[in-house]
């Protein structure tokens, strides 16, 4: 891989992989895979999940009861597991995201005219 | 839990599921099989650092930030060790005596009797028409007739004391006896560890010649043979059958070493005059005591009616076994509990104190945490795990304390009297003792530590932060916390200095209160004839006057006499009378007096003075004219005004045929109980009413107690196989006979002096800190032209103030108390003004003197050097 291409994906903010988790799971039930797939395709690839780190993630959603798991078959007519975002997960991702508009805002709000002065 | 083992059992299957998909999706895109394979796995990560990671997810955080809470704690316990020492020896004290006073009271009032199902067991006693006296043992007849006639019991059996002389030994020894009805044993659920209870047939005169051994006599005096079941032992002379040996739990009533079979013979069967018997009864199922209780007194009064001259006015009086037994234990107990808990409670305030003073030092470090991320919830929490790991630490050494409380016996009782209180074997720092404390320690951590704890979490983080100095606005509700827990402290201090002040001041008055006799230099102990020796009451007195004219001849020996029960001994005999010329008495209304049989020579040793009449004499023998002495409370009963001597009068009932018996002394009034007043009482000659069981009472020149052996030797001189019990000093009977209140008294004083320092340490921290924080301000005024004098006065009027606060608040509290004492009080009012104005004056003293050292320090402030450093 290209030293380019490694400077311009992000790496991830803890709990900030939740917060995409939830979001991906907002337009339904799915797995593991596929919900890596969709976090790296929505964010056109920028946003390097290594899709390990997801497991933990499910995990910890699925203890605080944000999301819940299912056994189902997909499309391949495979079994696997489904996670389905719950009421308490709904919530708190509206919750979250209206705490990740706000901090956003403030980062750009604080980083823009920086940015400014330090151009030539 | 097992959401957790669930979900992690899944994950591998999982994890391989992801990576074949990425592989086939990798392959779909044109790779070959092993570098899509490789790519899949490369693309997922780490995969054992994956499942170690989703693990962490379910392990048990909130432990782990607790371990790390904990650690934390003793380390920051560890940073101040002068803080930590005083306050974890603070709280050792108080958990200390709360663990002793607890594994007294848990002992006896909360598991005095281990019976399998106490629920259903009661105590059964007349209730005699006489006001005041609720609790009279049964006359066998009435006994007899309760049992045949009630529907409410499964068992109802009585008990009566029994003086088993046990011979056959080396050393004869005078045993704690009880003889039972046969299904006493059943009555109660105990089943023998050997051998049986008794039959119902054992239950008549001639075949009651068995007997079941206490655990410990077994194992002491029979070296636990385990075939003892059917041999003899020699029991008052005659060779009773061991039927059975009970286990060591059973041990009832508390001290009995044997049970024998109690006969009623034909005479006894008709008897409702003498009141001896002691009943227990089992509850029959699905019947409620007050069921009980209704139909007893339903045959209590039809039995009036057949028999109005004994049975008048008498109900069954119906309580809880446990209740009867331990029930007058139960409130001094509950009281000093409650007591020693506010001492706690004063140790919890002084150091919630200390924690406030820290909390301001340690303002920084809060602040830090909270501007690292801390959240409230967490820093609270690490500030209770904290102040909880100080309680542990304080209730670790307390339990240390409380084993050298019990080593050290505080409540030190002759081991004869001690046997007999139900479960004072059984006190302990045992495991619900051991548990009672983990408790209370926890619980005082959480209770000292929760107000720091919540003023802590919130710190004025900007301020602390800029320049390092305590913020005002904080400092000043923490100096108000502080200020609300002194006086509390002070408060509750003078509650308990009063009510150790009414107890001590109780027993100082019990203390003097003559007993109506010199109890000085006097040795006493029993002597019990068996009755299948002494036969006649002849022999039983011939063998007393020599054994006295033996004691009277040995050296040291002033003067011996014998009683059939001794002042201060706890017991009494009681008899109707009649006195002559007055109209025979309604049934129910008798009169009654106590009664004695004495040797003559008995009031000379005891030095009770004779007021009236003659000492008894060789002349008051059987043969001889029937006569009596009274005492000064009798002849100005019965004879109010008038010469007693002379006059006659009779003892016993209706039925009993007495003869007239002349008075021919008026002695002087002696104490039974150093608290209750003289009662009507009666002495007669030894010759003309013979008691098989006496006391010896020996009024030596030395020490008493070296006497002992000697006189123990002219009893078994006399007849080698009697025993000797309860040689005791009649100063140990004194003593024995106000040792509630004794104890009570020192363990409050104990108590209230443990809360006055603590609360005078809790002042002077506040007033020194006070001091401390107003050094500027007082230069300042110093610096305006204030005087010493004036800075003094601020300083001590400060720290008055708060005490004066305390006191106001502590009276209610203190009336309260000296109300809930008032029935162990004797001679001093609940509210007796002297005291209350002492101990207020003690404290506002104390108080004063916590003041003054601060107050000196203020003085000494140097207006130029502080206003120079600001």
């Amino acid at each position: 891989m290209s030293t380019k291409e490694d400077r311009e994906r992000i790496e991830l903010l803890q709990g900030t992989l939740d917060l995409l988790i939830l979001r991906t799971l907002l337009l339904g039930p799915t797995h593991g895979h596929a919900i890596a797939k969709a976090i790296e395709f929505n964010s056109e690839d920028v946003l390097q999940v290594e899709q390990g780190s997801l497991y933990p993630a499910l995990h910890r959603l699925i203890k605080r009861r944000w999301i819940s798991v299912e056994e189902g078959t997909s499309e391949n007519n495979r079994r696997a597991k489904f996670y389905r975002l719950t009421r308490k997960g709904r919530q708190q991702l509206e919750l979250e995201t209206r705490k990740w508009d706000k901090f956003s805002g403030a980062i750009a709000r604080i980083l823009r005219p920086r940015e400014q002065e330090g151009q030539p | 839990m097992r959401r957790r083992k669930r979900m992690l059992e899944e994950l591998d299957e999982d994890i391989r599921d992801h990576i074949d998909r990425e592989t086939q999706d990798n392959i779909e895109r044109g790779m070959s099989p092993e570098a899509a394979r490789y790519a899949a796995l490369r693309k997922f990560g780490n995969v054992t650092r994956v499942k170690e990671e989703t693990r962490e997810v379910w392990s048990m955080v909130w432990l782990e930030q607790l371990l790390e809470d904990v650690r934390f704690g003793l380390r920051m316990l560890r940073k101040s060790p002068g803080f930590t020492a005083v306050a974890a020896l603070t709280l050792a004290l108080g958990i200390g005596a709360n663990t002793y006073i607890f594994s007294v009271v848990d002992a006896l009032v909360f598991r005095p009797m281990e019976f399998a199902d106490p629920g259903r067991l009661v105590a059964l006693w007349e209730r005699p028409p006489s006001a005041g006296v609720d609790r009279n043992e049964l006359a066998p007849a009435n006994f007899l007739d309760w049992k045949a006639q009630n529907h409410v019991f499964d068992h109802i059996a009585a008990q009566s004391w029994w003086d088993a002389n046990l011979g056959g030994v080396e050393h004869p020894e005078h045993l704690h006896g009880f003889l039972v009805t046969p299904d006493y044993f059943a009555a109660l659920e105990a089943q023998p560890m050997l051998g049986r209870g008794f039959v119902p047939e054992e239950g008549t005169p001639g075949k009651d010649r068995v007997a079941v051994l206490s655990y410990g006599l077994w194992r002491d005096h029979f070296a636990g043979d385990p075939s003892i079941v059917g041999k003899p032992v020699l029991l008052n002379g005659v060779n009773y059958t061991v039927a059975g040996v009970m286990d060591a739990n059973f041990n009832y009533p508390s001290g009995a070493q044997v049970w024998g079979a109690l006969a009623f013979t034909p005479e006894l069967q008709t008897n409702r005059g003498s009141h001896y018997l002691r009943g227990v009864a089992h509850l029959a199922a699905g019947v409620r005591p007050e069921q009980a209780q209704a139909e007893m007194s339903a045959i209590a009064s039809r039995l009036a009616q057949h028999y109005p001259q004994t049975n008048t006015g008498r109900d069954v009086h119906l309580m809880p076994l446990t209740e009867s037994e331990v029930g007058q234990a139960r409130a001094p107990l509950m009281i000093m509990l409650a007591a020693v808990g506010l001492v706690l409670l004063i140790a919890c305030a002084n150091i919630s104190n200390l924690l406030l003073a820290r909390a301001g030092s340690r303002q920084r470090e809060t602040a830090i945490r909270v501007a690292l991320g801390a959240t409230r919830l967490r820093l609270i929490r690490q500030s209770l795990v904290e102040s909880m790991l100080l309680g542990l630490l304080g209730g670790a050494l307390g339990i240390l304390l409380a084993f050298l409380f019990l080593d050290a016996q505080v409540f030190r009782i002759p081991p004869e009297f001690a046997r007999m209180i139900p479960g004072w074997g059984k006190i302990a720092i045992n495991a619900p003792v051991l548990l009672f404390t983990s408790c209370v320690s926890l619980g005082t951590g959480l209770i000292f530590g929760l107000l720091p704890a919540l003023g802590a979490s919130r710190p004025n983080v900007n301020d602390t932060l800029k320049d390092g100095a305590p913020s005002a606005g904080i400092g000043r509700s923490r100096g108000l916390l502080r200020n609300v827990l002194i006086v509390a402290e002070v408060g509750l201090s003078l509650a308990l200095l009063a009510t150790a002040g009414l107890m001590m001041k109780s027993f100082a008055r019990l203390e003097h209160v003559s007993p109506g006799f010199n109890p000085d230099r006097v040795l006493t102990m029993f002597v019990a004839l068996p009755d299948a020796k002494y036969t006649s009451d002849q022999q039983t007195a011939s063998f007393y006057e020599q054994l006295l004219e033996r004691v009277q001849n040995l050296p040291g020996v002033q003067s011996v006499a014998a009683a059939n029960m001794i002042p201060l001994g706890g017991m009494n005999t009681t008899s109707s009378i009649r006195t002559e010329g007055r109209p025979e008495p309604k049934p129910g209304e008798e009169p009654d007096a106590n009664f004695r049989s004495v040797s003559n020579s008995y009031f000379r040793t005891m030095q009770i003075p004779i007021l009236g009449g003659r000492e008894f004499t060789s002349q008051d023998s059987a043969q001889g004219q029937p006569v009596v002495a009274v005492n000064e409370a009798f002849a100005a009963r019965f004879w109010p005004g008038e010469d007693p001597i002379g006059k006659r009068m009779r003892f016993g009932g209706p039925l009993q045929e007495q003869p007239w018996r002349t008075v021919v002394a008026v002695v002087g009034n002696i104490r039974n109980q150093l608290d209750v007043p003289a009662p009507a009482e009666m002495y007669f000659p030894l010759r003309q009413q013979t008691r098989t069981t006496m006391a010896l009472v020996v009024r030596t020149a030395a020490d008493p107690r070296s006497l002992a052996e000697s006189v123990r030797a002219q009893v078994a001189a006399l007849d080698r196989d009697l025993p000797v019990f309860e040689i005791m000093t009649m100063d140990d009977w004194r003593s024995v006979s106000v040792i509630a209140q004794k104890i009570g008294g020192t363990l409050m004083a104990a108590f209230a002096g443990f809360a006055l320092v603590l609360a005078a340490m809790g002042l002077f921290g506040v007033i020194a800190y006070a001091v401390s924080e107003r050094t500027h301000e007082i230069g300042i005024r110093m610096a305006l032209g204030a005087g010493r004098g004036e800075v003094f006065r601020l300083v001590v009027g400060q720290g008055m103030m708060l005490a004066l606060i305390g006191l106001l608040l502590g009276l209610p509290l203190a009336l309260g108390m000296g109300r809930a004492v008032a029935g162990l009080l004797y001679g001093v009012a609940p509210n007796d003004l002297a005291t209350f104005a002492g101990v207020a004056s003690i404290l506002a003293g104390v108080a004063l003197a916590a003041c003054y050292i601060p107050a000196r320090r203020a003085m000494r402030v140097d207006p130029m050097v502080t206003l120079r450093y600001e």
